[in-house]
């Protein structure tokens, strides 16, 4: 199998994250990035903002670029507030200092980035399955990628 | 000798890097810039995130044109932040703010810089070595440069 994430693959993805984000009630965009950050795939469910759109692209391009969830970088710009200026002089394309985007690997390698962004889900971000609470986008990433829940928004309600 | 890096030499320096980032799983980009912060040689290892090119290259140039490791210049604009953008007005290529980039010296001079950045390795900055936490990242910039170890990442898990 290539190195490269194919549009059918990405189309995959998104389409695993329309389906979870219609049971979870997280009504959002959802953005496939190469691994250089292009856009391959984004989609932008019925109802959800508009302001999702450049949300998700911006998020799933950092975490192609950087190899990482999202969250150790709003972690470091929020610590160290001056380099997120530093990141925007040097990297070409807008950046967002949040969490939730993570990056796409085959074989140990980073091949892309994924991000969801705002919803309109008025019950907010947790939502208790089985008496556990849960983030709603993290519960979309993961199945739309296959990989292990990983909540990256613990303290938003 | 002649006082100027050439690019035999900061080849060297970027097969050393790529050497002991294979060994402490580091895959990253190496920069080596000359006094003036130019470019003299640049190397993506197989399978590092996109976005360490650009960074590395940022660094490796502050380094040079400052003359000391990126982490005097990190400390002082998270103090006076307000510095930072005086310094992007005034040089002419994109800095970065952040640690791990280091001056190379000859005869106690300044002639060159070297930086790596991002790595897509999953296992954080951190490497226990002989019951010592290190870091990858300076691991990979002492090796590479023949200086001693210096620790910018302290604050990196």
């Amino acid at each position: 199998m290539s190195g490269k994430l194919t549009l059918r693959e990405a189309r995959e993805i998104i389409a695993r994250a329309v389906e979870k984000s219609l049971e979870v009630e997280w009504i959002s965009a959802y953005a496939v990035a190469d691994g250089a950050g292009n856009i391959i795939s984004i989609s932008r469910l019925d109802g959800a903002p508009a302001a999702a759109v450049p949300l998700a692209r911006s998020k799933a391009y950092l975490a192609a670029l950087t190899g990482k969830t999202s969250m150790p970088f709003e972690h470091d710009v929020e610590t160290h507030p001056v380099r997120f200026h530093g990141w925007q002089r040097v990297l070409p394309k807008p950046l967002f200092g949040g969490p939730g985007a993570v990056p796409i690997r085959r074989g140990g390698e980073v091949i892309g980035g994924f991000s969801s962004s705002v919803s309109y889900a008025a019950t907010g971000m947790q939502t208790v399955i089985d008496g556990k609470q849960y983030s709603r986008e993290e519960l979309v990433t993961a199945h739309a990628l296959q990989i292990p829940y990983d909540d990256q928004h613990p303290n938003q309600p | 000798m002649s006082s100027k890096l050439t690019l035999e030499e900061a080849r060297a320096i970027v097969r050393r890097a790529i050497e002991k980032g294979k060994e402490v799983d580091w895959i990253s980009t190496h920069a080596v810039a000359d006094a003036g912060g130019n470019i003299v040689s640049l190397s993506r290892a197989d399978g590092a995130p996109s976005g360490a090119a650009p960074l590395a290259r940022a660094k490796a140039y502050l380094a040079a044109v400052t003359g000391r490791p990126t982490l005097l210049f990190a400390n002082r604009m998270d103090a006076h932040p307000l510095r930072y953008f005086g310094y992007s007005a005034i040089l002419p290529k994109p800095i970065f703010p952040g640690p791990g980039a280091v001056p190379i010296m000859r005869d106690g001079k300044v002639i060159g810089g070297y930086s790596s950045n991002l790595s897509s390795n999953t296992g954080g900055m951190k490497i226990e070595i002989d019951g010592k936490k290190l870091s990858r990242a300076d691991i990979v910039t002492a090796y590479a440069v023949g200086a001693e170890y210096l620790e910018q990442h302290a604050d990196v898990p």
